[in-house]
């Protein structure tokens, strides 16, 4: 079942049909001239220095290059000369980076990123806080997409534990493109991630079509467009789809199922704290009748713990009254320590009963072993309120949960979704972010690249595997 | 096959090399296959089909443009002929009685036979062109004139509907 879509291209390799001789025969219709000037060289065209570094040269001359390195930076070194932070870049242009989270940066003729712009939703995610986009604007390309890269790792859009890819797309001088590809493999080597970098350079016309653009051909134009985009991702999609409602909209972005799953995962982490404190409350409303019956009660009504020890002290009680009351006060002060809230009153502690009886075990326990959109939407009222009764407060997101019907509610939430999305992936990511790992040789890294080109065909091919 | 790889291929054949037309059709004949399938749900018409397109090819290859997008422009010409194609056919079906032909069903368990079992021809074309073309869905949406999240939704549900047929015919 998992490879249907190989099955599937398995069986059209076999029922496609070869092709006859007068297809065959037919002779090609030549052009009288090739038009354009292509985008893409031939291996034949490139330069003798790409030849050299064709894919698979370049991989097999990556590890001696390596070395080649290492041993200019040991002569840089002990001549008391620096790299320059960002390379040598200086070509005006732009790039895209695709994880899952997509961006377009604008590049200035020094080489620095003068505008960056969201291409989804995700990417919004990511620059949804005005300090992280200074962390990418005005430094040198390279920089800035290594930046963006760490803090899609630290969300765990890009797990730095797996072999995955990220995919670069240039619109700037060859060198440019392929200190951004060298930086990133650097910072993936560093990490110990077995993370490739698949490069591709594109025309200013291509990339423009690419995002979804209108412009001529010129660098120019394509820069000063990407540096309109100043809104938001989300902003900009609504513009476009007109004929939506916000509240669709809204989903589409937000994603209905995965907020419900999060409330899921939620209850799930939490269920066995819910389950205590309901026991906890039980065992308190136990002490509490046990106080209100004792024969040694000095009150005939209102017995209840609070007012009979707001009323009395405790020498007037009997020896069996004063352990029942003391019991009772170690119950009420464990319940503090452990759910942070302080029952002052018999109406107070009626108010807990209450919330706890918000939804019975049995739906809880039935919500997590079938959970459907629909039980989770009729009792997510009594969900807020089971997890609160435990210190987990889920009011922002229940407030994500609800619709927006208006073009300002829209834009208020999806700010709002952002932020809380920002937080809550940086606080799940945070473990796989900072695992130690070990970080990996050069060459290793290279034999890994080898290893895929061998079984995929190329590393573009890989990216499609992985994005199928 | 990538966008790039498609253009240079394209090139040497607009330069007269069969070789490079040999390896189009090596690295494509899948896609246009399936594509040209969601028109005519048979075998047999999608095998004629097949070989008038990339006689097409051969001889219109003067009229693509390098450096512009290879895989729109084969597409194209797939989409041309198939529409010419069923249109003349309407057209005599209207005129004359016309023999229906009995083409063999597709092999039940196939991924082929479930897809036009389950999926409509919209969803045929939108599960074709992601998988087989690797197209966008922004991109799809553009090419069948609907928004993209109507494309992301109509393509899971098609995947959705394809795998929960073939579990059950397995």
């Amino acid at each position: 079942m998992k490879n249907w879509k190989k099955r599937w291209e398995d069986e059209l390799s076999n029922i496609t049909p070869t092709l006859n001789e007068e297809v065959k025969n037919e002779p090609i219709s030549v052009a009288q001239e090739v038009k354009n000037r292509p985008i893409v060289r031939t291996e034949e065209e490139l330069p003798w220095y790409k030849k050299l570094f064709s894919t698979p040269k370049r991989i097999a001359a990556f590890a001696s290059a390596c070395g080649v390195c290492a041993l200019t930076l040991g002569l840089s070194l002990a001549f008391g000369l620096q790299p320059k932070g960002g390379g040598a870049v200086s070509a005006a242009g732009a790039v895209s980076v695709q994880i899952n989270p997509e961006v377009v940066f604008s590049i200035d003729e020094d080489g620095k990123v003068s505008a960056v712009a969201a291409m989804n939703t995700d990417a919004d995610v990511i620059l949804s806080d005005s300090a992280r986009v200074a962390a990418m604007k005005g430094k040198p390309v390279a920089d800035a997409v290594k930046t963006f890269v760490d803090y899609a790792a630290r969300l765990g859009y890009l797990d730095l534990s797996t072999p995955d890819a990220v995919r670069v797309t240039s619109c700037t001088d060859e060198d440019t493109a392929e200190f951004i590809g060298d930086c990133l493999q650097d910072y993936f080597c560093e990490k110990g991630a077995y993370i490739v970098v698949v490069e591709e350079s594109v025309s200013a016309a291509e990339f423009a079509e690419y995002i979804g653009l209108a412009v001529d051909t010129s660098i120019e134009s394509l820069t000063e467009s990407i540096q309109s985009l100043t809104a938001p991702y989300f902003t900009r999609y609504a513009e476009s789809q007109t004929d939506k409602t916000f509240e669709d909209l809204y989903f589409e972005q937000v994603e209905k199922a995965e907020l419900e799953e999060t409330f899921k995962a939620l209850l799930a982490d939490h269920v066995e704290k819910i389950r205590k404190h309901i026991a906890d409350v039980q065992a308190i409303s136990v002490q509490e009748q046990a106080i209100r019956t004792h024969a040694d009660n000095p009150m005939w009504i209102l017995g209840d713990y609070w007012t009979v020890k707001n009323r009395y002290a405790a020498e007037e009680f009997t020896a069996n009254f004063a352990s029942c009351m003391s019991e009772m006060e170690n119950l009420l002060a464990a319940y503090e320590r452990e759910y942070g809230k302080q029952i002052v009153s018999a109406l107070d502690f009626q108010r807990v009963v209450d919330d706890c009886n918000a939804m019975p075990l049995e739906t809880l326990t039935e919500l997590l072993v079938n959970f459907t959109a629909e039980l989770f939407a009729g009792n997510s009222a009594y969900i807020q309120q089971l997890l609160q009764n435990i210190g987990v407060d889920v009011s922002q997101l229940f407030r994500l949960y609800e619709a927006p019907e208006s073009a300002a509610a829209y834009l208020e939430k999806m700010n709002e979704f952002v932020v809380i999305r920002y937080q809550e992936l940086e606080e799940r990511g945070k473990e796989t972010y900072e695992k130690v790992r070990t970080e990996i040789d050069k060459s290793e890294y290279s034999a890994h690249i080898e290893s895929l080109i061998e079984e995929y065909g190329s590393l573009q091919a890989y990216w499609d595997f992985l994005q199928n | 096959m990538s966008a790039k790889e498609m253009d240079a291929l394209l090139r040497k054949i607009a330069e007269g090399d069969n070789v490079a037309f040999e390896q189009l059709y090596i690295r494509t004949k899948n896609g246009v296959y399936a594509f040209l399938r969601s028109y005519f749900n048979n075998h047999a018409d999608t095998e004629d089909a097949m070989q008038t397109v990339y006689l097409k090819v051969k001889r219109g290859i003067a009229s693509y443009q390098a450096g512009t997008n290879g895989r729109a422009w084969l597409l194209q010409i797939a989409k041309n002929h198939a529409l010419s194609e069923l249109k003349k056919r309407r057209d005599e079906v209207s005129t004359e009685d016309v023999e229906i032909a009995i083409e063999p069903a597709p092999v039940e368990g196939t991924v082929t036979d479930a897809m036009e079992r389950v999926l409509s021809q919209e969803e045929r074309q939108i599960v074709t062109l992601h998988i087989l073309w690797k197209y966008k869905h922004r991109e799809i949406g553009e090419m069948l004139g609907c928004p993209t999240g109507t494309v992301t939704s109509k393509y899971k549900r098609a995947i959705k509907k394809l795998q929960e047929y073939l579990k059950e015919v397995e």
